[in-house]
């Protein structure tokens, strides 16, 4: 393959540059003949939104023949030969099957969008300095408000699920690959297109509905809010398709003697969020494609005279399930990382998957929660009530296993060990202020308000985003071979800690202190505050540009890893780093527990057949 | 492994306690200026309390396992313990926890905040618009005001509607907030408790509070809370 890998920069993006000419052609196509049934139908060619809506679908489509599904797919409908993955640095940039490659893609993507909407929110921050807003006139805010907010809706969704997802569950459970290789592919290679979509809608004025596209303001606002629906429906089908990959992978593909009672915690956390992501993502597109539909072909399903809160009801039938899908890997992550570096075995691992599985069951019986003040009638406040402050008690569970592994553990107290102790802490804050949300007497002040914001933040960032870093750094040496540095790891988690600690802490006594959230302006009362907010915003901010220059800096000149820096017990460190394209020689057996760190006579978790093993014995 | 255990619940219970002094001795929230509203403000004192005891738990495992259970690298190794019935105290207290807050302050106070009004109610319509609000008061005949006057002591009904999109009802100090949606109407019913205005106090506002486009922070109209004598000259200052 060495001549491959010295591929030039132009040659080697052919995939994706002809993946955007194909998808202009698409899009060309598609514009023409909604301008031609217009034509044909007596009407004016440009009617804008529906001549984009259609082109966009077609556009789609040319998008995802042309960056591969062409050759390692579609021509095997048609009965010609396909062609096999692209190799070298190449294949980052083609549609292609192999699930690591893909979990490098949605790594790297989403954490780039990360990035730049955690840049979109230092620039509002820096706004805040001031109760007038010292940058944005109010349109503005909305605009980069409402992007910041589904910019990084899409990473909590889509950043662990489908990065550390796709790298590691085929890995830990001993499969060659995902069930469905190239549905695999599929659903990587319909998000540009939704990023593309959320960007240029900014050229037209954005959209001003947050990131919840409340109709009758999504039916009747500029032209943005049209590609933010477009771009939401096309990120649900990647949702959906990922989840059900998932749920087959798990059940089908493990390894001889990897009993469900055997499997890594995060592979189950991510087996409870893939449920949830095939079952109610379809609620979200739905409601997407309803308001799409009363703003294109004056249906009027939310619009007057239909009902404007019957959107909120499904969006939220999604929506809060969806936290959910953000968190429970985030805790998989956690419980994964705490107990490898307690070097002690999970405690109540049973109970927790117990928990993670109550919580799917409840989450989608809580939505409501959304809309307490939507309505006076108690029946719908008091049985949302009900249900939202019982999923407290299966997340409990959660909280247990962490403090009963690290109880009498050694804690080895590297950066992801920090990362996810800190989860823990954020996340305990997030729970706890979740519970005057789930209250319908408090929510009815603290709605709408930076209490929100602060407790949103708190499970977002302070438990998911915590989780993600502890498993950027966890598993580094595993996807590049190479360690990071630890100094600036560490380094990066006391910023990124007390920064965001004292950025959001203060966020709940302005929302009980009367700031509405999604405001441009605010009370000069609440200056002095706000500008501590942000000067502890930009501390946080600052805590990633070490973490960047310590990832880019480790992944070229990083000292060389080794298969197993952690000595850790699960299959994923059995296998050199990076694993190699087939990840095992032959099919792993899986004799023991994953983490049966410190027990006395306890063999190990898995025995790798040398290459041609099995077939000779 | 017994001393440990001591010594965490020691740390456990001097946090809580801390913790519960602190919020006994500092009122973190502003004054409530409705009836209702000051069974919220409660509410939100209750939560607290009860919130305190497990933050503390979590945060003395933390922080005595950090303290006491260090390791250099990974062969020094834990000592495993059997979950045993531990797993089922734990979802017990935290089920029981659950459970009681779900009574009180939950589902008690929502009965209470969600109480209808009396015949003794004065009902004021407000009506959001892109990007105002319009306050009239059919009993006394007044329309379209840009301020909303209430007496202090009297039951008051809003009514709550919209003109174009979703908007919200909210008076901060009132701790009093509904939906505005167009085709429906929101009622709330509450007691002001005493006379003050915005002028004086910035929390006296009517803030629109659900995202409207594009000046939903300008959304806002001055509140004043008036004795019942104050409120029927305006009235009829109003009129005339
Ligand atoms: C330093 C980090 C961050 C800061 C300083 C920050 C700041 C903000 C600010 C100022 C707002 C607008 C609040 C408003 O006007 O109501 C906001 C909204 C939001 N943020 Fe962040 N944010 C950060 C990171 C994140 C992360 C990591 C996530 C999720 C992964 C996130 C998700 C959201 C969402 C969903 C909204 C709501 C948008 C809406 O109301 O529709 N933020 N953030
Ligand atoms: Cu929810
Ligand atoms: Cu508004």
């Amino acid at each position: 393959m060495a001549a491959s890998e010295q591929v030039g920069l132009w040659q080697g993006l052919y995939y994706v540059r002809r993946g955007l000419l194909w998808g202009l052609v698409g899009f060309a196509l598609g514009t023409g003949i909604a301008a031609l049934f217009r034509v044909a139908t007596g009407g004016n060619p440009w009617w804008l939104e529906h001549n984009f809506t259609v082109g966009y679908v077609f556009g789609l489509i040319g998008w995802l023949l042309g960056v591969g599904m062409w050759e390692r797919w579609v021509k095997e409908w048609l009965g010609l030969p396909t062609q096999p993955n692209p190799h070298g640095w190449m294949r980052y940039f083609a549609f292609t099957t192999d699930h690591k490659v893909i979990g490098v893609q949605y790594l790297v993507t989403f954490l780039a969008v990360f990035l730049i909407a955690g840049l979109l929110a230092m620039l509002m921050r820096y706004h805040f300095l001031d109760s007038g807003g010292l940058l944005f006139d109010d349109g503005v805010y909305n605009q980069v408000m409402s992007l910041h907010g589904i910019l990084m809706i899409a990473v909590a969704v889509a950043v662990i699920i489908g990065g550390f997802g796709n790298f590691l569950v085929p890995l830990m459970i001993g499969a060659r690959d995902m069930a469905f290789p190239r549905l695999n592919a599929l659903t990587y290679w319909l998000i540009p297109p939704v990023a593309i979509l959320l960007f240029a809608a900014q050229a037209v004025g954005g959209w001003d509905t947050g990131w919840t596209a409340y109709p009758p303001l999504a039916v009747r606002n500029a032209a943005g809010q049209l590609f933010f629906n477009l771009a939401i429906i096309t990120f649900g089908l990647s949702s959906i398709l990922g989840g059900l990959n998932f749920m087959v992978t798990i059940s089908f593909l493990r390894a001889p003697g990897m009993t469900w009672w055997r499997l890594p915690i995060f592979a189950w956390s991510i087996l409870a969020a893939s449920i949830l992501a095939l079952i109610f993502t379809q609620a979200f597109a739905a409601s997407m494609l309803m308001e799409a539909v009363d703003r294109l072909a004056g249906t009027s399903f939310f619009a007057p005279p239909g009902k404007p809160i019957l959107y909120q009801h499904i969006f939220w039938f999604y929506s809060h399930p969806a936290v959910y899908i953000f968190i429970i890997p985030g805790f998989g992550i956690l419980l994964e990382v705490i107990t490898h570096f307690s070097r002690k075995p999970l405690f109540a691992y049973r109970w927790a998957v117990a928990g993670f599985l109550a919580i799917v069951a409840l989450s989608g019986l809580v939505w409501a929660h959304h809309m307490f003040v939507t309505t006076t009638e108690v029946a719908l406040l008091g049985s949302f009530l009900v249900t939202t402050e019982a999923i407290s008690i299966p997340t409990g569970l959660v909280f247990l296993s962490a403090l009963g592994t690290i109880w009498m553990g050694r804690l080895w107290l590297t950066t992801p060990m920090l990362f996810a102790l800190g989860g823990v802490f954020n996340f305990l804050i997030g729970g706890i202020t979740g519970i005057y949300l789930a209250d319908v007497p408090t929510d009815i002040q603290l709605s709408d308000t930076y209490f929100v914001t602060a407790h949103f933040h708190y499970t977002i960032i302070g438990g998911e985003i915590f989780a993600l870093m502890a498993a950027i750094y966890y598993w580094f040496p595993k996807l590049t071979g190479r360690m990071y540095d630890e100094r600036l790891g560490k380094l990066h988690f006391w910023l990124m800690f007390l920064g965001f600690n004292l950025a959001f802490l203060p966020m709940f006594w302005l929302g009980l202190h009367g700031m509405n959230r999604r405001v441009a302006i605010y009370e000069p009362g609440l200056e002095g505050v706000n500008m501590f907010v942000s000067a502890a915003a930009f501390l946080m901010g600052s805590g990633f540009l070490v973490f960047l220059g310590n990832m880019l800096r480790s992944w070229v000149r990083g000292k060389v890893a080794g298969a197993n820096p952690w000595q850790a017990r699960t299959l994923e460190w059995q296998v050199p780093s990076p694993p190699p394209e087939e990840n095992f020689p032959a099919p792993p057996v899986v004799v023991g527990d994953p983490y049966d760190y410190g027990v006395a006579g306890a063999g190990p978790h898995v025995v790798l057949a040398p290459a041609g093993g099995r077939e000779e014995g | 492994m017994r001393r440990d255990l001591a010594l965490a619940a020691l740390l456990w219970a001097v946090l809580t306690g801390v913790g519960e002094a602190l919020l006994v001795a500092f009122d973190f929230q502003p004054s409530a200026l409705s009836d209702k509203g000051e069974r919220i403000k409660d509410a939100v004192s209750i939560l607290a309390y009860f919130a305190m005891p497990v933050l503390a738990l979590v945060l003395a495992g933390l922080v005595y396992s950090v303290v006491r259970f260090r390791g250099r690298g990974p062969e020094e190794e834990g000592t495993p313990i059997r979950a045993g019935i531990v797993p089922w105290i734990w979802l017990g207290a935290t089920s029981a926890l659950a459970f009681t807050i779900m009574l009180y302050p939950g589902l008690w106070g929502t009965v209470e905040v969600a109480k209808g009004s009396s015949s003794q109610s004065l009902t004021v319509q407000v009506e959001g618009l892109q990007w105002t609000w319009l306050v009239h008061y059919p009993g006394q005949g007044l329309k379209n005001q840009r301020e909303l006057v209430l007496p202090v002591g009297q039951e008051v009904t809003i009514e709550v509607t919209s003109r174009d999109v979703l908007h919200s009802f909210w008076v901060p100090a009132l701790m009093m907030k509904i939906d505005a949606i167009p085709g429906t109407v929101n009622r709330i019913t509450f007691t002001p408790q005493e006379a003050d205005s915005y002028a004086n106090n910035p929390l006296l506002r009517l803030q629109c509070a659900e995202l409207c486009g594009l000046s939903h922070a300008r959304m806002v109209i001055p509140v004043r809370l008036v004795e019942k004598q104050e409120f029927l000259n305006w009235v009829e200052q109003q009129k005339r």
